[in-house]
């Protein structure tokens, strides 16, 4: 788990040191991300010192930090239209709401 | 203007919708075996009353018929605008992650089939509870009424009926729908996972399919098939329908259901079915001609305009006789 969010930060991090600026999605994307993944013991890197040491704190809690990651799956498709989505929750969601068939109604009981 | 043809064709080829043709289709079916074995009329005779050209040809009829395609051409240019489920749904997901307590995919180890049934009848039963309660505040609240009024202009009674509808109205109902839809998704998909799936027939939920399937048309029909007292009970006989449009104040205000009635025998909104050939449909307090398209897209906008006037009116009289 620890492995899988250190890359994700440093798969952001290589995206903001691309040759493109990605102004506010970058932004958002930090935010989401934080400084580091979520640990085990809940904990998390929260800042850094005036020497360069990595400051840990309590972080923000599972649930919250699964919501961060259902986030960070919706800016990746709004901003770079990714196609290849595995484990895509909210496409779950999509893919339900088609088969319901839309809300739009004006059947009148 | 492609777009507005294939919209309405839609409505008769898509499961989803009351009016596809295989449910038009069994409804007949069932008025026709109805009328020969319980009314005792030859083939003939009953073909003769289904297809009454006094009903289908009528003032009132040719206004539902209009009025459908008028407000499919509506409604293509409004959808855009209005929210949708994916809106809510994603809405309540994140809400739902945010409560510390609750655990998302905590039944994700529940039998596909036990959560496929769940999620099913869940949204069928919730669907039908919200449709009950707008219906119902449709009836008490004078603008709501205002709008819900076309509805029930209605002085004969034809399948497409169901979409006689003010525009106003079918936003109501798109939102109701919306966030039915928004919340059943969203709850299901964070404690279930991604094994959430509906059980269908040709792409319907197939309980809707079987209501629909089971002559949901005749409930806008003169054909008034009457179930057992005790089946009334639970489920809205076309007959129950067709007596919540009367005229008869007795009949007002009763069976608000769409296909359980078991929401109106909890709330105390039930009344049998009796015998329909005795029903005056339409709007009687009303002695405007809502044959008329231009009355029934107009109108009720000047009664809603006249009712929330006379409230400020009411509570401006109010506070200056407070502030005295």
């Amino acid at each position: 788990m620890q492995n899988i969010g250190g890359e994700l930060k440093g798969f952001a991090m290589s995206l903001q040191t691309g040759k493109y600026n990605l102004g506010e999605t970058g932004t958002k994307l930090n935010r989401l991300i934080g400084m580091g993944p979520l640990l085990m013991n809940a904990s998390q890197v929260t800042g850094m010192n005036s020497s360069g040491e990595f400051l840990k704190d309590e972080g923000s809690g599972w649930g919250e930090y699964k919501l961060h990651m259902l986030k960070v799956q919706k800016l990746m498709i709004d901003a770079f239209q990714v196609k290849a989505r595995n484990k895509d929750k909210l496409s779950d969601m999509s893919n339900l709401a088609e088969k319901l068939g839309g809300s739009n109604s004006s059947e009148n009981d | 203007m492609f777009d507005v043809v294939a919209d309405i064709f839609g409505h008769f080829i898509d499961p989803r919708k009351r009016v596809y043709v295989g449910y038009l289709l069994f409804s007949v079916l069932i008025a026709i075996v109805w009328l020969i074995f319980f009314r005792g009329k030859s083939l003939n005779n009953s073909v003769k009353i289904l297809f009454d050209k006094k009903i289908w040809l009528s003032r009132s009829s040719r206004a539902d018929f209009f009025i459908f395609l008028i407000n499919r051409c509506i409604s293509i240019l409004i959808s855009p605008v209005l929210i949708t489920q994916m809106v809510i749904a994603t809405a309540i997901f994140y809400w739902l992650h945010g409560i510390t307590w609750l655990q998302s995919e905590s039944l994700q180890h529940v039998a596909e089939f036990i959560i496929m049934f769940s999620f099913t009848t869940f949204i069928f039963l919730l669907d039908d509870f919200s449709k009950y309660w707008v219906h119902r505040w449709m009836h008490k609240w004078p603008v709501l009424w205002a709008l819900h009024k076309v509805h029930h202009s209605a002085e004969v009674l034809t399948p497409l009926t169901v979409y006689r509808t003010h525009p106003l109205e079918g936003i109501v109902f798109t939102i109701r729908g919306t966030f039915t839809q928004g919340i059943s998704i969203a709850s299901f998909i964070f404690f279930f996972g991604n094994s959430v799936d509906l059980f269908t027939v040709l792409g319907a939920n197939v309980l809707l399919f079987l209501f629909n399937t089971a002559g949901s048309n005749l409930r806008h029909s003169h054909i008034g098939i009457r179930y057992w007292s005790w089946l009334e009970n639970i489920l809205i006989s076309p007959a129950q329908h067709q007596l919540h449009h009367s005229v008869d104040i007795a009949h007002h205000d009763k069976n608000f259901g769409a296909a359980l009635a078991i929401w109106d025998y909890m709330f105390g909104s039930l009344h049998h079915s009796e015998d329909v050939e005795s029903l005056r449909l339409g709007v009687e307090e009303d002695d405007r001609n809502f044959n008329k398209l231009s009355t029934l897209y107009f109108s009720p906008l000047m009664e809603i305009f006249y009712i929330m006037s006379r409230r400020a009116n009411t509570i401006y009289s109010k506070l200056r006789s407070i502030t005295r």
